[in-house]
């Protein structure tokens, strides 16, 4: 995209309160865009800062311990709640999210219902992360008799993540190019043949993508585990119908009740690395697609 | 080769009554008992026609060519005999009859997937699938037949051998299919539509995208495979049309112009806009 | 004589059926049941906590009260739960931080989209990802630990959970979410326009503000919709900084209470079936449906954008 210069004639010249403000706003541009880059990295840099100290394999292992809870010790079992509930989350969102994605795709493609579908799934993905706690509480917790459990943080888990991995799966599977689907349909095969041998394995990386974003966001969250999966403590380890720790919810823990601020850097600090990692891994499946 | 479609293989071949709009030609009489038939087709994308009444014939064991200018429908025509012109967003026969021996091609009871299977198609620009080159050979073979794996990799290399590639892929079976060029492609798809055992193979402009080295091999694979099965190609090169064919039909604008043997059409053409375009002035 | 226009997505299904294609059938049937299944949990969630909220609005004085006139008491003889202060609450600290966002994340996206170099715009992907993708609660706490502290200092406060504070965190985590999607709203204009633009000898601000911006409104709009349903909703951030006090603010210094903080704080306490509990309902559906609406908006300005420009 070339910038014009001056426009340099005989008669003519360009104004130069114009040239002025071009200038100043290209000026503010970069300061803006400047920021963005050091505001992550600023806290980023500040949590590391603050929290490596504390970051050692017994802080990652052990259970919370000192008076008061969580001063020493560690988080082990809040990284394993996290992983419990954010892969119990995945064996809901994963069958509701892809199939749902293949069928929108490569049954009903051209049916006027598909937009109703996707609206509706953008709809949820849209509705805020407390509103899926509530609904995880008196649905799961009170109706269901779950109790506040493992079992029902994660199917809520699911529930928030399902939206985000079907319209990653719509997404991905429309960006296969239709001439695909004539050469393998041409052969007489099956849809579901075309779908198992060709579709899927062209469009994986984009659905991995839209899965690993997706996991981090939701182990990430802790609205919806705060009121239907989380504890402060837990004695027994991961089962389907206790109670479970989480990192977010430890976190908050840790800061409301000003149990230890150096544990909170320490947690905050696993939090975003964790996320960051996630990011790292759907960045280049996302850049094989293109 | 292989298992076919019993029902379309028991039913002996019909004589079929002249065409309408068929005039008088002096010229060889042409055989009357075609293979595949096209009667009074309109076919349709969305709401644009682009077929109009078409009505013709091709026969068996031979090579016809569809020949016109760019846009007249030759493309829509061959994908509407093997039921894939459906799979084209919008696409649709809205009038007419498509017959395979006989058989109505679009009754309600048609079978798409055996139809595709007994009529096989190459396209103009190679489609491999993200798979090896072995793979992608035996792609239709291994949902439509149950073969050991040693069945499986000597049908491969028979096919492979059959389009010519055998030498210069032998050593690369299991690489990715999208490493091969351009003509080594279009042959790896012909050897995957082979591999289905059909009837009739149909070809849409399948050179145009190749250089002449190798459109040689794709011509003079052409007429091999002529000997065993029938073949249909839509070309824009008159040139290639009179080395490969024996039939041609000529079209424009979405009708049927002209049909009758290569050596007539192009050398005395009866019809004045056939004329016209044998003399390069229209297309 | 079926013709290929008959289609609906029941059509592969007979068409298995008929040929015994158990493979083909059985994809079929489990992919329509996730759709079905899916689907529907919009209307399970929407209709649950309609039905959950239903019982504190049974009138219209009822929902006046629980809106405006009553104050959140629970611990008053008789109980009264008013969400006035919940919702002013959510107000004030969506409005400030928009309008400290949306000026900055469009001058961001018009960097990303117009002015900034290749390598510098590859670079600032990630970081605005990275800032998309911290968790709600590690914002939470950075605010607790830098600014809380320097505004009890600056302005002497007792205790430096505010609003304002809230506000200046949330507006960072909405920055990243409409500044990429303005600039993709940007860069979806064509090429073509911007060159006839500069044919005529103009500037490059004069042809960003006159013809792209202009040209990416629809987008421009959508994304600040985005930012606005992400501030709404968003719960721990400021749960930890806005200071969860039951008074309505009367000043950006004031301690507040947006609805998902007081949806959090009083869910664990409310018994089951209690008006505390339908009254909480209550606040979640106004925030539910407020949400559904911005998304609506979104939804049919990306519509109006794709027919207008195909």
């Amino acid at each position: 995209m070339a910038e014009p210069g001056l426009a340099v004639t005989v008669t003519a010249r360009t104004p130069s309160a114009a040239v002025v403000t071009d200038k100043a706003v290209t000026l503010l541009a970069w300061v803006l865009g400047l920021a963005a880059v050091a505001l992550p990295m600023g806290i980023l840099a500040f949590l590391a800062a603050h929290g490596a100290r504390v970051l050692s394999w017994e802080f990652l292992t052990a259970g919370p311990a000192g008076f008061p809870l969580g001063a020493a010790g560690g988080i082990g079992p809040a990284i394993l709640g996290t992983l419990a509930l954010v892969g119990g989350g995945l064996l809901v969102a994963l069958p509701l999210g892809i199939g749902g994605g293949i069928f929108l795709n490569e049954y009903a493609a051209r049916s006027r219902w598909v937009p109703l579908v996707r609206f509706t799934a953008e709809c949820l993905a849209g509705i805020p992360a407390v509103i899926y706690g509530l609904f995880g509480y008196s649905l799961l917790v009170v109706f269901f008799a779950l109790k506040i459990s493992l079992l029902a943080g994660a199917v809520t888990l699911g529930l928030v993540m399902f939206p985000i991995i079907l319209i990653g799966t719509h997404e991905s599977l429309l960006a296969v190019e239709w001439e695909y689907r004539e050469a393998a349909l041409a052969l007489g095969v099956s849809r579901s043949y075309a779908i198992r041998r060709i579709l899927l394995p062209k469009a994986w990386p984009g659905i991995a993508a839209v899965v690993v974003l997706a996991a981090g966001h939701a182990a990430g969250s802790a609205a919806p585990v705060m009121v239907t999966a989380s504890t402060v403590l837990t004695r027994t380890g991961v089962t389907l119908d206790a109670p479970v720790m989480t990192l977010p919810t430890h976190l908050y823990h840790l800061i409301a009740e000003a149990v230890s601020f150096e544990h909170a850097y320490g947690t905050a600090l696993v939090l975003v690395v964790g996320m960051l990692c996630g990011n790292a891994l759907a960045l280049p499946l996302r850049r094989r697609r293109h | 080769m292989t298992q076919i479609e019993p029902a379309l293989r028991a039913a002996p071949l019909p004589v079929l009554p002249p065409l309408p709009h068929a005039r008088e030609w002096p010229v060889e009489p042409l055989p009357t008992t075609a293979l595949l038939s096209i009667e009074d087709m309109d076919t349709h994308y969305g709401t644009q026609s682009v077929l109009q009444e078409v009505c013709c014939r091709f026969l068996e064991k031979q090579v016809t060519a569809i020949v016109g200018p760019s846009g007249c429908g030759k493309s829509t025509l061959i994908k509407a005999l093997n039921r894939t012109l459906e799979l084209t967003p919008g696409g649709r026969v809205t009038r007419g009859r498509a017959l395979f021996r006989g058989h109505d091609l679009y009754a309600a009871d048609a079978d798409p997937a055996a139809i595709r299977k007994q009529i096989g198609i190459i396209h103009q620009r190679p489609i491999v699938f993200p798979m090896s080159v072995q793979d992608n050979v035996l792609f239709g073979v291994r949902f439509h037949r149950r073969l050991t794996a040693f069945a499986q990799r000597e049908l491969a290399r028979e096919l492979l051998e059959r389009v010519g590639l055998w030498k210069e892929v032998n050593t690369r079976l299991d690489a990715p299919a999208a490493a091969l060029s351009g003509g080594q492609q279009q042959r790896l798809c012909l050897a995957r539509t082979l591999a289905n055992a059909p009837e009739v193979i149909l070809m849409d402009e399948p050179c145009s995208a190749l250089d002449p080295t190798a459109t040689r091999h794709i011509e003079a694979l052409i007429a091999e495979l002529k000997r065993d099965y029938t073949i249909i190609i839509v070309t824009h090169n008159m040139s290639q049309a009179r080395r490969v064919s024996e039939q041609a039909l000529f079209f424009y604008q979405g009708r049927l112009i002209e049909a009758g043997s290569t050596g007539q059409l192009f050398e005395d053409p009866h019809e004045p806009m056939t004329r016209e375009f044998v003399t390069g002035q229209i297309g | 004589m079926s013709y290929a226009s008959a289609n609906t997505f029941f059509t592969p299904l007979h068409a298995a059926w008929r040929r015994r294609q158990w493979g083909e059938l059985s994809l079929w049937t489990t992919t329509f049941a996730t759709v079905v299944v899916g689907a529907s949990t919009l209307f399970f969630i929407v209709g649950f906590i309609v039905a959950e909220a239903a019982p504190a609005v049974h009138d219209l004085s009822n929902l006046w009260g629980l809106l405006v006139a009553q104050p959140w008491e629970p611990f008053a003889d008789p109980p009264r739960y008013g969400i006035l202060h919940a919702w002013v609450s959510t107000l004030l600290v969506t409005v400030i931080a928009l309008a400290l966002a949306v000026p900055a994340a469009l001058g961001v996206a018009v960097f990303a989209a117009e002015i900034a170099p290749a390598a510098v715009r590859n670079f600032l992907q990630p970081c605005l990802e990275l800032l998309a993708g911290i968790p709600s609660v590690v914002y939470g706490f950075f605010g607790y630990v830098t600014l809380v502290p320097w505004f009890e200092a600056r302005f002497g406060m007792a205790t430096g959970e505010s609003i304002l504070v809230a506000a200046l965190i949330l507006a960072v985590m909405v920055l990243p979410f409409v500044a990429s999607t303005a600039a993709e709203a940007l860069r979806s204009v064509p090429g073509a326009l911007r060159e006839a633009a500069y044919a005529l000898g103009v500037t490059r601000w004069h042809v960003i503000s006159r013809v792209v911006m202009r040209r990416a409104l629809p987008g421009i709009f959508s994304a600040v919709a985005l930012g606005l349903a992400r501030a709404i909703g968003e719960a721990l951030a400021v749960l930890i900084l806005a200071g969860n006090s039951t008074a309505v603010p009367e000043s950006v210094l004031d301690r507040g209470q947006p609805i998902t903080a007081l949806i959090l704080t009083e869910l664990g306490e409310a018994g089951v079936g209690s008006e505390k509990y339908h009254a909480l309902f209550a606040a979640g559906a106004m925030l539910m449906a407020v949400t559904v609406l911005i998304n609506l908006l979104i939804w049919s300005l990306k519509r109006r954008l794709v027919r207008q420009h195909g």
